[in-house]
């Protein structure tokens, strides 16, 4: 009887094979997968542990404590130099080109992003959106180069700025270019995602463009905006190559942008370009140093992607 | 957080007032998102209009080559044009000295001396081996201040030694007349002779060479400069060499006194074609030991004297040729005219084939299991959005600290399997130990155990440079020399000490990796596996449930969904990303210059553990070089070049990815 009845035609070059071969091969990839999952897992725990356990060793100097790491004001590794090891200078040039890189992406980047979102026509989009991908797509090698030999001196002769010739202005100018795109497609995914029901009610009352725009949908994207200008921060913070060519290499406790500073990172590739295999104390300075990078961006990334996942939720 | 529009509270203005706000905000809107764009074309104008002179017809990049020449009394037995103890001219080019000492003497071209060209000369020739502790080789001087004088400035030359590592000679060099005999050039404690200071006090005008020829295969030996405080020493540029199997890699480096503008590294050429051939100077014999020390066929040890420069106008080139003499020529430190990015481009292409190859796998494989294996209890839902933000964060951490982590991690492996020289396990490689004989010919002897050197007994297997095998003749510590040139030439002494030489082929293996071409590759992976699970998420999302739901009905179980629905949907989206992170990893320097330092590497790599240098670490490496105002072509200009080849490999990646997805958007939505 059976084997007179013909398989339906979706069905009849369909292989059937044994129940039990199937589920082994399913577990196995299964767990060939969740272990590429878990990969990822090990990598963070992994820089974490690192990371601190260095930085432990680090400690374990003489010449270092904690206390002064964290609250000294003088970044002078090098041996000859009496080797003093107060991180606020570092922080403080890494949150001036920070903060230089925030004022050129922030407005530039939001207002770009409510642009592509609100007012720009299709044909527009279609070339803008591939150009901010390019420039995001441009190797921070290159900003810093740009910076060192376009920026610099764009600014000491059209604006006659007193700049050194490596400063934090350009180079914060430059990592502010590299998150422009940042911004701007993080902000537009969020206005995009304000709903259309809003728009339209303001439209019903009368506003304009310009009204919908600024007074209902921004706000109503606001924390999607924000988490945008985090993430944006973040990058901007752990931003090497761009501050590396462009900062310069003297750390200092200044918020004057004119002159020569030292980021964090920049610190990090200074020491480890050269040879970092001799285990001194400089080796081990540049774990503190990137744990406390890490800190500080793993806390701002955090924070931008919980604002964006709550954000996400508000309205679905 | 999110406010919700207070409708109530709009205020009622005039409908024209506000219509010129909204227009007024549109024409700010415009002209701000036009920002990027200008920016684009001014990067690009920028970097084209400085790269051109590399490019350019104009460019005397390859027209003003010159050549090092210099007067020798020849050892050689092998040549045949000419017999031991004539005098000859060798001749080897400044390009192969950046190639390769070994290559360039073989290139040496010997003529007649008799010519009295008033080329300008070197007073001294310093030479000088270094041979004991474990550290790396490092030549350093320290600030310098500003009333720096001679003596005080070779008494600041150390020597670091390192394996067997190096010889290195120190040509010093000046315009006014000093005399020095070959005697006066050994070493003693202080290694710098204190008559060649004395010498040296008189001379105002001076300039240092340092040439600098490693010897040991895998160790480097690094030449490191300190920057000089101000005046006196010009800018000084730290250098590093790593030595390969089978190669000598030369450095020249310019160090000046008094003025640093005249001396600056690249206007050397210049300098000598305007002032130094008016110079009649008188020069004595130094032994030019470092240089012939290692080669293996042709120029013998010799005496050399009348170390010269003299430049050579070759004929005029085209725009082509210089773009493909910039693609493949080596790096060169000390001229940017002749200066190219062959090793830096094979190295890019390695690192990055290698990390794609582990990159796109595993993470297509976890943006799969996160998407399609989604669990259903809530503990297990609860971890999966765990690792989901996890994967997010890990996409903001700073590619300097995944730099950090590949060099603890993959490079040393946390110091637990040996240190990089005296790896745990090592596969593949052959060991040799080199011997120079009596008769000053270099010769390898075979070894099992890289450690520990062979002892040497009458008999043994041999080979020369070119791994033909000698019969070697051993003698004891005080016995008389043969006389026989040709068994001479194969003679050593039991008590000889000799240096590792490594061959490698290309399935060389070790653990730990190494700052290598797989290290490299791991970490880069590193830096952009978030970024490709993120993408592979997002194109797997959006293949449409209805899709899945109809494979499920026909009975399909989870991964043949996967393998015949979703992944074959899924795949252009996939590939997008793809693309746009290997991109990311092509331009990425941070956690390379951490992993691999910023070091001259003078050919592509040829194993997986190879030293490597990739395509933006030599772009950060030009752009730290001094600029000089006169020459045509500077660092800067080959730094621009390099950027432009990056680019354009860069925005056609991009185009691809973004076609690709403009053309495969479609179907799906």
């Amino acid at each position: 009887m059976s084997q007179s009845t013909p398989l339906p035609k979706a069905l009849a070059h369909r292989k059937l094979k044994a129940l039990r071969w199937v589920r082994v091969r399913e577990w196995a990839i299964k767990s060939g997968l969740l272990s590429a999952t878990l990969f990822s897992i090990l990598i963070t725990v992994s820089i974490v542990c690192l990371l601190f356990s260095e930085t432990v060793r680090f400690f374990q100097f003489d010449r270092v404590t904690v206390g002064d790491f964290l609250t000294g004001t003088t970044w002078s590794p090098t041996l000859g130099s009496g080797g003093q090891f107060g991180i606020w200078p570092l922080i403080c040039g890494t949150m001036l080109i920070a903060g230089i890189a925030m004022m050129v992406a922030l407005p530039l980047g939001l207002i770009t992003a409510i642009f592509l979102s609100e007012y720009a026509p299709r044909r527009l989009r279609n070339i803008l959106k591939p150009i901010l991908e390019i420039l995001a797509g441009v190797p921070t090698v290159v900003y810093g180069f740009f910076a060192l030999t376009f920026i610099t001196p764009f600014l000491k002769n059209t604006f006659g700025i007193q700049l050194e010739y490596f400063n934090a202005l350009s180079a914060g100018i430059a990592v502010g270019i590299l998150c422009i795109p940042t911004v701007s497609s993080l902000s537009e995914d969020a206005l995009q995602a304000v709903p259309r029901r809003l728009r339209e009610a303001a439209y019903g009352l009368g506003s304009t463009k310009f009204d919908v725009a600024i007074k209902v949908v921004v706000p109503a994207a606001l924390s999607g905006i924000i988490s945008a200008f985090l993430l944006a921060i973040a990058r901007a913070v752990g931003e090497t190559m761009i501050v590396s060519i462009a900062a310069g290499a003297t750390p200092r406790l200044t918020l004057d942008p004119r002159v020569e500073i030292q980021t964090m990172t920049g610190y990090i590739t200074n020491t480890a370009k050269g040879d970092v295999s001799n285990f001194g104390i400089e080796y081990f300075s540049i774990y503190a140093v990137a744990f406390a990078l890490f800190i500080m961006t793993l806390g701002v990334t955090l924070i931008g992607n919980l604002i964006r996942l709550k954000f996400q939720e508000a309205y679905e | 957080m999110n406010a919700r529009p207070d409708f109530s509270k709009f205020e009622i203005t005039s409908i024209a007032s506000r219509k010129r706000w909204s227009n007024i905000f549109l024409a700010i809107c415009g002209v701000t998102s036009t920002f990027s764009i200008v920016i684009l074309i001014v990067l690009i104008t920028t970097i084209v209009v400085s790269a051109l002179p590399v490019f350019g017809p104009h460019s005397d990049r390859l027209a003003s080559t010159g050549r090092i020449v210099f007067n020798a009394q020849s050892n050689a037995e092998d040549q045949s044009s000419v017999a031991k103890g004539d005098l000859v001219q060798g001749v080897f080019q400044p390009e192969s000295l950046a190639k390769g000492g070994l290559g360039s003497l073989n290139d040496a071209v010997f003529e007649s001396t008799e010519n009295g060209s008033p080329f300008r000369t070197i007073i001294g020739f310093y030479s000088f081996e270094v041979s004991d502790s474990n550290d790396d080789a490092i030549l350093e001087m320290t600030n310098a201040p500003p009333s720096q004088t001679i003596d005080q400035f070779l008494k600041q030359l150390k020597v670091r030694s390192s394996d067997d590592v190096a010889n290195a000679s120190l040509v010093i060099l000046t315009s006014e007349t000093a005399t020095l005999k070959a005697s006066d050039l050994a070493i003693d404690d202080e290694l710098v002779s204190t008559r060649v200071i004395e010498q040296l006090k008189s001379v105002s005008d001076w300039q240092v060479f340092l040439l600098a020829g490693l010897v040991t295969p895998d160790d480097f030996a690094e030449i490191r400069f300190q920057q000089a405080n101000a005046g006196n020493l010009s800018k000084l540029r730290k250098t590093r060499v790593r030595k390969r199997a089978g190669q000598m890699n030369w450095l020249l480096s310019v160090m000046s006194g008094q003025d640093s503008q005249k001396y600056a590294p690249q206007k050397l050429r210049k300098y000598i074609d305007d002032q130094i051939l008016t110079g009649q100077l008188k020069v004595d014999s130094a032994e030019l030991q470092g240089l012939s020390r290692r080669k293996r066929k042709g120029f013998d040890l010799a005496t050399a004297f009348d170390i010269q420069w003299c430049p050579v106008p070759s004929a005029d080139t085209s725009t082509i040729d210089h773009i493909s003499h910039f693609l493949t020529a080596k790096p060169n430190s000390s001229d940017p005219a002749t200066a190219g990015i062959g090793p830096a481009l094979w190295g890019s292409v390695w690192a990055c084939t290698f990390c794609a190859l582990f990159a796109l796998p595993l993470g297509i494989g976890t943006a799969v299991f996160l998407e399609e294996f989604k669990p259903t209890q809530r503990f297990l839902l609860f971890l999966q959005n765990l690792i989901q933000l996890n994967i997010t964060n890990l996409a903001g951490v700073p590619s300097i600290v995944y730099g950090i982590l590949g060099l603890t991690a993959f490079a040393t492996m946390f110091g637990l399997f040996g240190s990089d020289k005296e790896p745990l396990l090592r596969f593949g490689g052959k060991y040799y130990y080199q011997y120079l004989s009596e008769g000053m010919h270099p010769f390898l002897i075979p070894v099992d155990d890289p450690e520990n050197p062979p002892k040497l007994v009458p008999g043994m297997a041999a080979e020369d440079g070119d791994h033909q095998p000698i019969k070697l003749n051993v003698i004891g510590v005080d016995d008389p020399l043969p006389e026989d040139p040709d068994k001479l030439k194969w003679t050593i002494r039991s008590d000889a000490e000799g240096g590792m030489h490594p061959e490698k082929p290309w399935y060389y293996f070790q653990i730990p990796f190494g700052r290598g071409v797989l290290a490299a590759a791991l970490t880069l992976m590193l830096v952009i596996l978030p970024v490709i699970i993120i993408a592979s998420q997002e194109a797997i999302k959006a293949v449409p449930s209805s899709l899945r739901q109809g494979a499920m009905g026909l009975g399909a179980t989870r991964w043949q969904v996967v393998k015949n629905v979703t992944l074959p949907a899924a795949i252009p989206g996939i590939m997008t990303g793809a693309i746009l992170s290997v991109s990311r990893a092509i331009g990425e320097a941070a956690p390379l210059v951490v992993l691999c330092g910023v070091v001259y590497i003078s050919r592509a790599p040829e194993h997986l553990m190879d030293f490597i240098s990739v395509l933006p670490i030599q772009i950060f490496y030009l752009t730290g070089q001094p600029i000089s105002e006169e020459s045509q072509i500077n660092f800067q200009n080959v730094a621009a070049a390099a950027s432009l080849v990056l680019l354009v490999v860069l925005l056609t990646f991009n185009t691809v990815a973004i076609v690709l997805r403009q053309l495969t958007t479609k179907p799906l939505s």
